[in-house]
Order: structure tokens, then sequence, then C-alpha cells
């Protein structure tokens, strides 16, 4: 299982795509790493220098209305960026391995019921959804990263269900069977591990998903106010967008943009190098 | 009667998803902080009001109880009555759906016209420099949140050249006349309208390209070819009538992902229908208000869906067999 592993992982570094993607999120995940040694200010402090000023040294990226350094917003926007996708998508992962595994292994009554729920869970409109616990619950970050993996498991449930019933015929599946192994065995160890890479191009397209919903709700303002996101910056900008202070959009736009494209083409090597059809042969 | 079948579980399944809808808001409400009879009612209610509502939804009673008279009220077509707009909620909402519809419409044709279109265009020369450059844009659009391509065309095209107006439906004054109100619509809707469209497009794009690229491989597309058929009817006839199902199957699955592309686009051009609404209802704390366009979406959405499966049900000849 081990071998198989590494020499999946050769093919998928194998892709471009995979090289690119990885190029564009690395810049994001190092501010989100060391955001306090990168951002010369803080964040979430207004008026740290005279409002709408134009990228000069002191600002590299300008200020927004309240003065405040869009360089330091964009930095630690990396970290809630980052924060957002990896833990709503860790968290969607476990709902969605556990409803998948049990769905596609035992199967019956309790699996199309489960795959039902996942159909109906698809089918709330989740963005309102979202807005209505900020509205009853209090806008803190972690209610929203919660919704947002509380709804978005059922794709991801999907694909492992339909691997998982494709795999358990198989033979190395039925030669653990012969040997007695245990079906828990069987599942985390055997068919999980196989699970895995097919299931990477949703995760990749999730995370991405996850940033925008995030950065929608705070740029309705309607985000975590302690916490300094993209959608936030890109709100104010949006608030004095008349005053042609194009720096506003651009920075935050070009980061945002960079981690989803970044997400979704490293997705897409992923899927490429899975695919014999799509691999290498190209005129 | 395999479509008979098949469209009786569908309707059922919509059923099911208005009936789940309802149950998650009147859990919210419950498990919220707060006195739920303010949670029915909106910030803005009188004392005399919030007893009445406490009477009508029984909130003294079990909470089983409590569950059946909230879900009597929904079937029932009552959403409550929005303290802010002193109307019931269903005839606030009622008002603003029809502007969202002709939004997300205008933008859905749009962009699977459109997107059809260039990814036909795309797949017809794969990987020359006219498919890589549409596919390039095509993931430029893909990654790019629909208030970031809203921001920016208004930065474009209503601040540095002012070539449309910056929010809004309809110049006051024009509603006088159709022949004055018809233009001034469309010249607001164009802005909006390919905010929307943008992430869609690109979908489409990418969707019908490589259904394409996959179905020109295929035996039955060389079997046309083999038959004497001309590239453009191989094309079109053939490869792309099966390149289009996966189409209209994400087309439907996205129609959540397009009510979420709706409320931001609306709240950027302030376009007067549900997504605008749904934010002045949350800075008013009209709660009644939320919870009866969450409500109304859901259900938007499953009809939509619905119909969608009615088509697809209709186009695809392997589900009348039941195959």
């Amino acid at each position: 299982m081990k071998l198989l592993k590494l020499h999946m992982l050769r093919r998928i570094f194998a892709e471009r795509e995979t090289f690119a993607g990885i190029a564009l999120v690395s810049p994001i995940v190092i501010f989100a790493l060391f955001a306090n040694f990168i951002a010369p200010y803080n964040p979430l402090i207004y008026a740290s220098a005279p409002p709408l000023e134009p990228p000069s040294v002191g600002h590299i990226m300008g200020t927004d209305q309240t003065g405040g350094d869009i360089f330091s917003q964009v930095v630690y926007g990396s970290r809630v960026a980052l924060y957002v996708a990896l833990c709503s998508v860790a968290l969607s992962l476990v709902i969605a391995v556990a409803a998948g595994l049990t769905s596609g292994y035992f199967g019956g009554i309790a699996g199309e019921a489960i795959m039902r729920i996942a159909d109906l869970v698809l089918s709330i409109p989740s963005f309102v959804l979202i807005i209505l616990v900020v509205v009853l619950f209090g806008s803190r970050l972690n209610n929203i990263v919660l919704i947002i993996a509380l709804v978005s498991w059922p794709a991801l449930a999907r694909i492992i269900r339909a691997e998982v019933l494709s795999l358990k015929e198989r033979e190395f599946v039925l030669a653990a069977k012969a040997i007695g192994a245990g079906q828990i065995d069987i599942m985390v160890n055997e068919i999980l591990p196989n699970v895995w890479f097919k299931l990477m191009p949703a995760v990749t397209l999730q995370a991405g998903l996850a940033v925008v919903i995030e950065a929608g709700i705070s740029f309705l303002g309607l985000g975590d106010p302690n916490t300094s996101s993209w959608g936030r910056t890109l709100m104010f900008a949006y608030q004095s967008v008349y005053s042609g202070a194009w720096w506003g959009i651009v920075f935050p736009t070009i980061a945002v943009v960079m981690t989803v494209m970044g997400f979704n083409l490293v997705g897409e090597g992923i899927s490429k190098s899975l695919s014999p059809k799509l691999a290498t042969h190209q005129k | 009667m395999g479509l008979y079948n098949y469209l009786a579980k569908r309707v059922a399944f919509s059923f099911a998803i208005v009936m789940l809808v309802a149950f998650i808001s009147f859990l919210l409400i419950k498990e919220a902080p707060g006195d739920p009879a303010v949670l029915l009612g909106g910030e803005g209610a009188t004392p005399q009001y919030l007893q009445t509502i406490r009477q009508e939804y029984g909130l003294n009673l079990p909470v089983e109880q409590q569950l059946v008279i909230y879900f009597e009220h929904l079937l029932t077509g009552n959403l409550g009555f929005s303290v802010t707009y002193n109307q019931p909620v269903a005839s606030v909402i009622m008002e603003r759906l029809l502007n969202t519809i002709l939004l997300v419409g205008s933008a859905f044709l749009f962009s699977l016209v459109l997107g059809i279109a260039l990814g036909v265009l795309s797949a017809s020369k794969p990987y020359s420099i006219r498919d890589r450059v549409i596919t390039a844009i095509s993931l430029l659009f893909y990654s790019t949140p629909v208030f970031v391509t809203g921001l920016v065309l208004i930065y474009l095209f209503v601040i540095k050249v002012r070539l449309f107006p910056a929010g809004g439906m309809f110049t006051i004054g024009s509603q006088n006349s159709l022949f004055t109100f018809i233009p001034s619509l469309l010249y607001h809707l164009i802005l909006p309208m390919l905010t929307l469209s943008t992430f869609f497009l690109a979908t489409y794009i990418l969707l019908t390209r490589s259904g394409l690229i996959e179905s020109m491989n295929s035996n039955y597309v060389m079997m046309a070819r083999a038959k004497g058929a001309g590239e453009r009817r191989v094309l079109i006839n053939h490869a792309l009538r099966n390149a289009l199902l996966p189409v209209v199957t994400v087309a439907s699955i996205q129609l959540g992902l397009i009510v979420t592309g709706a409320i931001l686009t609306e709240n950027i051009f302030s376009w007067p229908g549900i997504g605008s609404l749904l934010i002045q209802a949350v800075n008013y704390r009209d709660y009644a208000l939320v919870t009866g366009i969450f409500v109304i979406t859901a259900i938007s959405v499953a009809a939509a869906n619905l119909l969608a499966d009615i088509i697809y049900g209709v186009i695809d000849p392997r589900i009348k067999t039941g195959g």
C-alpha cells in the first residue's frame, strides 16, 4: 500500500498543473504562517495612516477609507482564508468518510437513506442558511466554518461511496476478507487509502469554494468582526469605490484569485494524473 | 411508465427539501439565544405583537406541538409578518421575486448559450492557441468570486469609463411608458447579468469542451465519420448532443451556487431582488423576513431542480425505459 501511494504522488507531481497550483498557493501559505512577522500593522486597528493613501513605501498596498494598512489586511487575510479552507474541509471530510464508507460498504436501507439525506442537504440554499445562522447565533468565524462543513460533505460522500462500491469486490479486499480481517479493518486499511486520490480534486474544489463563501459573507458585512478577511477589505474597497481607489480592489482580489486558482490547479493536476485519457498524450 | 415513476419520485424529493428547510429553520429559532417570540417577530416588534406571536405559535406548549403549529403555518403559506415592511413576509418576498428571477434567468441563459458556443469553438481545435486562450480565461473566471468580478466591473465601466449606471433597475421616470422602461431596464441589467454570468460561463465552457473532446474520440463519432458525414455535422449533430448531458446535470446541481451569486450581485448593484432584501432584513434584524427568504429560496431552488429533472427526463431516453 505504501508503494502504491508513493507512485501515485510521483504521477501527481509530474503534471504541470500541480506545480503551477503549488506556486500560486505557497506565498499565501507563507503569509498565513508568518503573518506576525510580515505584516507591519495590526489589520484590525483603524487609522494607522491617513485614509485612502495610494501605495507608497510605508504602505506598499495603500490604505483603506479608515486608514487601515491594506498589505497587513492581505497578509492576515491569508490566515483567515486558509483556516476556513482547512477546517471546513477537514470537518466535512470526517462526515463524508463516515457517511460514504458506511453507505458504500454496508449498503442496504441505511446506505440508501444516507445518500438520500446527502441529496437533500445538497439542495439546501447554503449561503442563505449561513446568513440565517450568523443572524441568529452571531458571526463568529467558527460558526461560518461549521455551517460550510455541514452543507458541503454530501459531494465528497457521493464520491467515496461510488469508489467503495467499486473497490469492495476487488481482489485485494477479498483477500483481506479471506485471511479474516475485520470489517472496520478492511474499510480503514484496505479501502480508504485507495479512495483518497480520487477524492482529492473534489476536496481542492471545496477548499476554494469555502474561501469564496467566507469572503462573500464578510463582503456583505456579516463576517466575524474580530478577523481580517479579504472579503472585509473588499467591502471597504466597495464602500469607497467612487474615490477611484483601485488598490483596495486589486490586491485582495489577486490574493483571492491566487488561492482559489491554486487549489483548482492542484485538483486539476491530480485528476489529470489519475485519468489515463487526459494525462500526457496531447497533440 | 418509467417517466411517471421518475417524476413522482422527483416531486416527492422536492417536497422533502422544503420540509427539511422548514425543520432546520424551526430548529435554529428554537436553539438560538434569545426570546423565540422576538426571533419569530423581529427586533422591531411591539410587546403586544410579541404576545400575539406567543399565542399564535403556541410558544408555551410542548416542543412537538410547536413544531406542528410551525409546519401548519408554512404549509398554508403563512411565513409570518414583517415588522419593518408592515406587510406579510410572503407578499414582501413575492414583490421582489420576479426581479431576482429576471436577473438569474437572463444570466443563466446568457452563460449557457455563450458557454456552449465557446466550448464548441474551443474543442473543435483542441490544444490550438484559440483553445488555450479560451481555457485560460475560463479558468480565471472559474476562480474569481462573483463579488470580485462585480467590483472590478463597477470600477472599470461605471467609474473609469462612465458607460453603465452604478445600480438600481431603471431610471426614475422611465417607468411611465414601455418604450422608455424596457431599454432602461435592459441597460441596468447588463452589468449585474455579466457579473453573475462569468462563473457559470466558465463552468459551461470547460464542461462542453471536455465532453466534446471525449466524445470526438468515441466509436459513434468514428462511425459518423465513416459514413461520410462532414466534420461540422459530426461535431454538432453527433458529438455535441452527448456532450451536453453533463452540462444539464451540472447546471441543475449549481442552482444553489447561482443563488449565492445572485445574493452578492444584487447587493453590489442594488438590484431590488430577494438578495438585497435579505441583507436589508438582516440589518433591521427582521428575523421573520430572513427565515421567510430562506424557505422561499429553498422552494425556488427545488422548483427549478424539478424543472431541470423534467427536461432531463424528456431528453434522456434512458429514463423513459427505466434503464
